[in-house]
């Protein structure tokens, strides 16, 4: 079943578009997470999908409810983060856990054993009885997380989870929501601009430029359809001679293959053509990479290389035939822009709405 | 749960608790106070003539001297204005707290995230401000009674409780309450600071103003009747405004601007 359903989601802040017809759907305890810069749109969809704003177009379901409606009953049963949306800065961090937890129904002892694993967990504890207001900015974003998860919830909707902090929150608020998405299921929906987060948390992923999902799916299918390859590193003795295909990057050599069984391949040519291999080793593109390829139109580039027959690479032909089948990659359309040739229909991993 | 969150939060404030404390006190015991002293100072001897369209104003003006006929226009024509200012005051202090407060500090949107509905949020938010601000003035009024009371006896001045003041007391000071809370909700997609809201206050004060010091004019008296007529009209309209603002008590109209990314 899927939690989050999104159909042709738009949002419109008087002339300003903010987010323009977004289709998405994340199954029930998956890992989402939606990337892009500062005005994509990552904001303004969290803020749809937890009922705080209503869509201009389109309609949006979380957990089956629809947050425009029956926002009661979803804030119920999803937690969000918001960094709007902030604490009582005169209250303890104990007060506030103690305060939303009654928001929610939560008895006395409910709230206290909750709130004590999440700040340990968060590892806040010491600051449990400190004045919000006089607490370091990580500590309230650990915090706010905690508060989001005071209820147990079955989804959490999260904005900028890493935003401007530093690593050992970000890695505490990494950890916890790793926890939370395996230990108890929860299907997490992660807005943010830090790729490397995102890829460390997130199974799935979409791609929002200016308000518009781009693409989504998984890791190996965006990497397809962005055009971009996996790179063979190898590193020789310094006396060797150049191999043919390859260039050079610092201490290694380099080239792009189709996909990693091509590896051993090489290895064997290169031991048998009596290069002194000393590494060899494989570079997966990051999502930073895949989301820079999407955004800068690196992706048209190469399947406009492929419809003219340009290109003799195999993996790029192959990356034309993914980015038309439905079931592997969805490619959105983009209002003005020259998408090539990909289908609009159809998702990655996941079903077309 | 959220009511007593916001007392306390009203609690904590330091501004805000002094001017709750401070400026009742001042309407309900300074000024009739200093008005006693003043009224006490006069003089007894020479051409003491009460104004007669000030004396045709009082309830059985026959029979009292110069300094009582002054206290008795005191505690009847003017005392009701400063008294009727207290829960305007406090409602505005507090819903300028607890409503416009909380929308700038972002804990508005996390109220919004919570298990509770809107409308629930809000009337939460209005009871609070609401009773806080009638306890108050019922609190100012036993001091204020307390003071006058004090003050005629000493003067000897005719008992200022008449009618007027029960149904000030009874019906007007908690429509007046209630009404203010309202007003300030009404205009909290508008305001963004609790200064701004404090403003506000100067749209509820001026017409309360003008009604009791036309009424030295002569044009008219405030009686029973217009009184319990005013109540009856202050009550429709807290009621339209209260749905009105209960309906526009929604996320939606407090991020009405794009956000950043």
């Amino acid at each position: 079943m899927d939690a989050i359903v999104t159909y042709d989601l738009t949002k419109e802040y008087g002339e300003n578009v903010s987010l323009s017809g977004v289709n998405l759907q994340v199954s029930q305890g998956e890992a989402f997470a939606c990337v892009g810069g500062k005005n994509s749109g990552k904001t303004t969809l969290i803020r749809l999908l937890s009922g705080l704003t209503r869509p201009t177009f389109g309609e949006c379901s979380v957990l089956g409810l629809s947050p425009s409606h029956e926002p009661q009953r979803l804030h119920q049963m999803v937690g969000t983060v918001l960094t709007e949306a902030k604490l009582y800065g005169a209250m303890t961090l104990w007060e506030n856990l103690r305060f939303f937890a009654g928001l929610h129904g939560m008895d006395d002892n409910g709230a206290l054993e909750r709130s004590s694993f999440l700040l340990h967990k968060l590892d806040i504890w010491e600051g449990r009885d400190m004045r919000v207001d006089a607490l370091p900015t990580g500590v309230v974003r650990r915090a706010s997380l905690a508060r989001a998860l005071m209820h147990s919830p079955r989804a959490l909707l999260v904005d900028e989870p890493s935003g401007g902090l530093d690593l050992e929150t970000a890695g505490a608020i990494r950890e916890m929501l790793s926890c939370v998405a395996q230990e108890e299921g929860v299907t997490l929906f992660l807005c943010t601009g830090n790729m490397a987060f995102a890829q460390l948390v997130c199974a799935n992923y979409g791609i929002l430029k200016d308000g518009v999902l781009l693409a989504k799916g998984n890791l190996d299918s965006l990497r397809r359809g962005a055009g971009i390859q996996f790179r063979a590193q190898l590193r020789l003795c310094e006396e060797s001679r150049t191999p043919a295909g390859f260039s050079r990057n610092g201490p290694y050599w380099e080239k792009e293959i189709a996909a990693e069984k091509a590896m051993p391949e090489i290895i064997s040519r290169m031991v048998g053509e009596g290069f002194s291999l000393l590494e060899a080793r494989i570079l997966s593109p990051t999502l930073e990479e895949i989301y820079t390829a999407y955004v800068t139109g690196g992706r048209r580039e190469v399947l406009r290389e492929n419809e003219t027959g340009e290109s003799e690479e195999p993996e790029r032909e192959s990356d034309q035939e993914s980015s038309t089948r439905p079931e592997e990659f969805q490619q959105e359309n983009v209002p003005g822009g020259d998408s090539g040739p990909a289908s609009p229909e159809g998702s990655g991993e996941d079903e077309p709405i | 749960m959220l009511v007593g969150k916001d007392l306390g939060a009203i609690w904590r404030s330091k501004g805000t608790r002094a001017l709750l404390m401070l400026l009742p006190a001042l309407l309900s015991v300074g000024v009739p106070l200093l008005y006693s002293v003043i009224i006490s100072l006069l003089p007894l001897e020479g051409d003491l003539s009460f104004p007669p369209k000030l004396a045709a104003m009082l309830d059985n003006p026959e029979g009292y001297g110069y300094r009582q006929l002054w206290m008795g226009a005191f505690t009847t024509l003017l005392c009701p204005l400063l008294f009727l200012c207290i829960p305007i005051v406090c409602s505005v202090t507090a819903a300028s707290q607890i409503l416009v407060e909380e929308k700038k500090s972002g804990t508005l949107t996390t109220l919004f995230l919570s298990a509770m509905d809107a409308r629930s949020l809000f009337h939460a938010k209005v009871t609070c401000c609401t009773l806080l601000s009638v306890a108050i003035s019922l609190l100012s009024f036993v001091a204020f009674a307390i003071t006058v009371s004090v003050a005629d006896v000493s003067i000897g001045a005719p008992y200022f409780l008449n009618f007027e003041w029960i149904v000030c007391l009874v019906l007007l000071m908690p429509v007046i309450a209630l009404f203010s809370v309202v007003f300030v909700s009404w205009e909290l997609p508008r305001v963004q600071t609790s200064g701004e809201a404090m403003q506000t206050m100067g749209y509820l004060l001026l017409p309360l103003l003008l009604l009791y010091l036309v009424q030295f004019t002569g044009i008219f008296r405030i009686t029973v009747p217009f009184l319990l007529g005013l109540v009856l009209l202050l009550a429709i309209l807290t009621v339209l405004l209260f749905n009105l603002s209960s309906r526009q008590f929604q996320p939606e109209h407090f991020l009405a601007q794009p956000p950043e990314d």
